[in-house]
């Protein structure tokens, strides 16, 4: 052996930057043919449990010793499970002296003549043993034996330390996996939040990840995501829909509610899942080591399974398969909430077919600009409407209101007043007369709703502006070469509160718009917030109004007011601005 | 929480509701669509077991937006019919705004 205390010190200093187990294995090995004069190296580790120990890493061992000793009990008559259960190293002179002293592996194959077989342990714990082969006879001499021995103790300080990082790091990518797969989106809907959490799944977790759900009586694939396979995620599995009651580990899965082992995946498992040549051609040189199925569950009800499918001969148990159940658990509640929210979605834009004009009115002597936007975190839906028409006298009408009511689908009501307003005004009526009507109507067909409303009326040519308002926030005027102002006047009640006075209610209130004065009708979402009064709100819409680029087009003014003012919407939000137009303006 | 608190008190941090020996109903804190819920619990029982005006005491509300706006127009609505009245004390000022823009002294009796 070169100089001992240089090979112990090569050695060191190689562990001293190995960080995984793997890394503190080549560290170790590598010193075969470097530092040591060995010619074979095997490192064994015990298992978990105790029970076993299992050859972990190896260079130049025999092929048919690999197979046949890849994992010993730990009560075996043989040269490692004898160095854990004693703690004392072994050395080995010649084939002949281990034929003789272990009869149980006499002509077993080995490219080596000489063995010294070292413990592996740290602070007093047993992790395996480390074993060099010779190719001569050895007698391994007392300064042999220290240098090796002292070998074995570093890589056994290396391997605690490896151990401590890894776990300390298998938590650390725990709650990173977990955090990135509930803050998938749900916007995308279902599948693709399905996709993206498979893909998330493959990025350090698992080899492979494919997500299942039930529809009927057949379990279909909606996505999956493979690193050694992705070949295989785009042919022939999609085609191959397993029926419910199958044996298959993922029908089962969702049938009885239960994670299911998958066996190792290669030829013979290949074979019996089905005859299809198809499949066969697609999906024989598959190989998995271990795989489970792991159920989807929404209040109790399996409704999809997830499958996790690790390398070969790599195992998905312990921890990591803690892990993939939470996993699960998360990816369910992500696939629903992006089913609820994909159902909320639908349910809005129907309403918005029937509640809202189809785009921007195009009316004479005006620019008009208009934003709706739905809140979307909460059972009400629809709301808020809002309209602007020509009359047939020429002027331009725009109301607006936000239905509230308990035990009445708020869309109903809102249709039924944007499209009765219209026609009263189409009929003539004055701003004020309109709401009359309206708020008896409402109190009549639906006594337990009540609404705020306002409508205006604008003549293009003179700018006259006559408007009136049912307990809505103050129109704000901007622009037109005069400071922003509010139109406000003796407050009148809500639509559908029809009281004592309910006869004078509501008043016709005058203004004039200058040319280029710029009319803000919104709805209360816009200003208020959980954490001002109404006056702040008002304050900051006419801050924002007033500071805002005049050169934009009119409808990005109003989609950036909103998003300047409103962080994230508690309610149903509406804002039409109509500008009036600047005289020989082009 | 006044002396009546026996009945339907509520104090969740956020929204406080209490009945005081006179029958009126104390409400604190700061009432929205998403705390209004004790509110109008209390209002609704006002309605159904007392006779005479509702009479609540907003002193000590801080934040009023259009959902609690609409829990005193219900209360109003459920009132009318029988010719009773709600009867609205000591809003702060910036409550006082929300109830005038919202048109609630149309209806509704101020009482300072």
């Amino acid at each position: 052996m070169p100089t001992r205390l240089a090979v112990v010190r090569a050695v060191a200093a190689a562990l001293g930057t190995a960080r995984t187990e793997d890394e503190v294995a080549d560290a170790v090995l590598n010193a075969v043919g470097t530092h040591l004069d060995a010619s074979t190296a095997t490192l064994w580790l015990l298992t978990a449990d105790g029970t076993h120990v299992v050859l972990a890493y190896e260079r130049n061992a025999d092929p048919e010793a690999i197979a046949r000793f890849a994992r010993i009990p730990i009560a075996a008559e043989l040269p490692g499970p004898q160095v854990i259960r004693t703690g004392e190293p072994i050395f080995i002179r010649s084939t002949a002296d281990r034929d003789e002293r272990w009869p149980a592996i006499a002509g077993t194959p080995t490219p080596s003549e000489a063995l010294a077989v070292l413990p592996l342990s740290a602070t007093g714990e047993a992790l395996g043993v480390v074993a060099f082969g010779f190719p001569d006879e050895r007698d391994f001499d007392g300064q042999d034996r220290v240098a090796l021995m002292a070998v074995a103790d570093q890589c056994a300080i290396a391997l605690d330390r490896a151990r401590l990082y890894q776990a300390a790091r298998a938590d650390a990518v725990a709650n990173h996996l977990l955090a990135r797969v509930a803050a998938v989106g749900v916007a995308g809907g279902w599948e693709r939040a399905a996709a993206e959490i498979a893909a998330v799944c493959t990025d350090g977790f698992v080899d492979t990840c494919l997500v299942y759900v039930r529809e009927g009586g057949l379990v279909r694939r909606v996505a999956g995501a493979s690193r050694s396979y992705p070949e295989v995620m785009r042919a022939v599995v999609d085609r191959f829909p397993t029926p419910i009651s199958s044996s298959a580990a993922n029908a089962t899965a969702i049938r009885e509610n239960r994670g299911v082992r998958i066996p190792p995946l290669g030829p013979e498992a290949i074979a019996a899942a089905s005859p299809a040549a198809e499949y066969r051609h697609n999906v024989g040189h598959v190989r998995f080591g271990d795989g489970w199925a792991l159920p989807l569950v929404h209040a109790g009800q399996p409704f999809g399974a997830m499958v996790f499918a690790v390398p070969q001969g790599h195992e998905l148990d312990g921890d990591r398969l803690r892990l993939a159940h939470q996993v699960a658990e998360r990816a369910a509640a992500v696939m629903r909430s992006a089913a609820e929210f994909a159902d909320h979605r639908a349910a809005l834009s129907a309403v918005h077919e029937v509640l809202l004009p189809p785009g921007i009115p195009s009316v004479r002597g005006f620019d008009v600009a208009a934003c709706y936007v739905p809140f979307v975190g909460g059972p009400s839906v629809g709301g808020d409407w809002w309209d602007v028409l020509t009359l047939p006298d020429g002027r331009t009408a725009a109301t607006m209101g936000d239905v509230a009511g308990h035990g009445v689908a708020p869309v109903a009501v809102t249709g039924q007043l944007r499209n009765t307003m219209r026609s009263r005004l189409v009929a003539g009526l004055a701003p004020s007369a309109v709401l009359h009507e309206l708020s008896e109507l409402l109190a009549w067909t639906h006594p337990m709703a009540h609404a705020t409303a306002i409508v205006a009326v604008a003549d293009p040519d003179t700018g006259a502006l006559a408007w009136s308002s049912a307990g809505h926030p103050p129109p704000l005027v901007t622009g037109g070469g005069e400071p922003a102002r509010f139109l406000e006047a003796a407050p009148a009640p809500p639509l559908g509160v029809v009281g004592r006075e309910a006869a004078t209610a509501y008043a016709d209130h005058e203004t004039e718009l200058a040319p280029g004065a710029r009319l803000h009708l919104y709805t209360d979402g816009l200003v208020e917030g959980r954490t001002r009064g109404i006056d702040d709100g008002l304050a900051a819409l006419a801050a924002a109004a007033v500071g805002h680029d005049d050169r934009k087009p009119l409808q990005v003014r109003c989609e950036e007011l909103i998003a300047t003012l409103v962080e994230r919407p508690e309610d149903d939000i509406c804002l039409v601005i109509a500008e009036r137009s600047v005289p020989g303006a082009p | 929480m006044g002396a009546g608190g026996q009945e339907g008190a509520t104090d969740d941090g956020v929204v406080s509701v209490s009945v005081a020996p006179d029958g009126s109903i104390v409400v604190g804190g700061e009432i929205d669509a998403f705390t209004a819920a004790p509110v109008e619990t209390a209002l609704e029982r006002a309605v159904a077991e007392r006779s005479g005006d509702v009479v609540v005491d907003l002193a000590g509300v801080t934040f009023l937006d259009s959902g609690g706006l609409n829990v005193l127009i219900r209360c109003h609505k459920a009132l009318d019919p029988t010719g009773r009245r709600i009867v609205l004390r000591h809003p702060q000022p910036a409550v006082r705004r929300a109830l005038e823009i919202g048109g609630v002294f149309t209806f509704a009796v101020d009482d300072g």
